[in-house]
């Protein structure tokens, strides 16, 4: 997928951006926290076997 | 500590940590084991790392418990709602940042001799035009 936003930012204003975004998020139900994590790990386009555990580190 | 904060709700587990998110919605919890890393040493400096360069997503150290018999520390961070970075996001802002791809998702800075390690689209969020590491493992060579 190509990147349509531009990352080409430093770390700082990286945080700076992101500290004002979490201040302005409302808080997260359990079912809604526990959705998004599944939905990443469906997602991911990377293999199981390619991320770091402690069998392969 | 003898037990996570009150109301803290199982959500998830990793390599080396367990995760529950607070009561109020508002931070996770991690149960960490320093798996990743050979000394207690390691694991702080790569937490020491992690709030320096992605503050936006920072540590908080809580205290420390038993976990499955294992001693474990126990951190807060903000959770974070978005959707996964891509792998090419992820690519572009830590290139940017002077940290050079070097196999797999792991990356590596030259002037400071960090590897940063596993930076998948599990462990990064992306929301609008910023970037969340909320899973990160430095190491200092």
């Amino acid at each position: 997928m190509k990147s349509e936003q531009n990352f080409k930012i430093s770390f700082e204003e990286n945080s700076t951006k992101g500290k004002a975004m979490l201040a302005q998020q409302p808080a997260i139900s359990f079912v809604k926290a526990l959705a998004q994590v599944q939905r990443l790990k469906a997602n991911s386009k990377v293999g199981q076997s390619s991320k770091k555990s402690k069998s392969i580190s | 500590m003898d037990a996570l904060p009150p109301g803290s709700l199982y959500l998830t587990e990793g390599g080396e940590a367990k995760v529950y998110l607070s009561s109020n919605g508002e931070l996770v919890y991690k149960v960490n084991d320093a798996g990743y890393y050979a000394t207690w040493t390691e694991y702080f400096n790569s937490l020491l790392l992690h709030n320096l360069l992605f503050s936006n997503s920072s540590y908080q150290l809580l205290g420390f418990t038993e976990s499955d018999d294992r001693f474990c520390a126990v951190v807060q961070q903000p959770f974070v709602e978005g959707e996964q970075a891509s792998l090419e996001q992820i690519e572009e802002f830590l290139a940017f940042n002077g940290f050079i791809k070097a196999r797999r998702q792991d990356y590596y800075n030259n002037e400071f001799r960090i590897v940063l390690e596993d930076m998948h689209d599990e462990n990064v969020i992306a929301k609008d035009s910023v970037l969340f590491f909320i899973d990160t493992v430095f190491y200092i060579t």
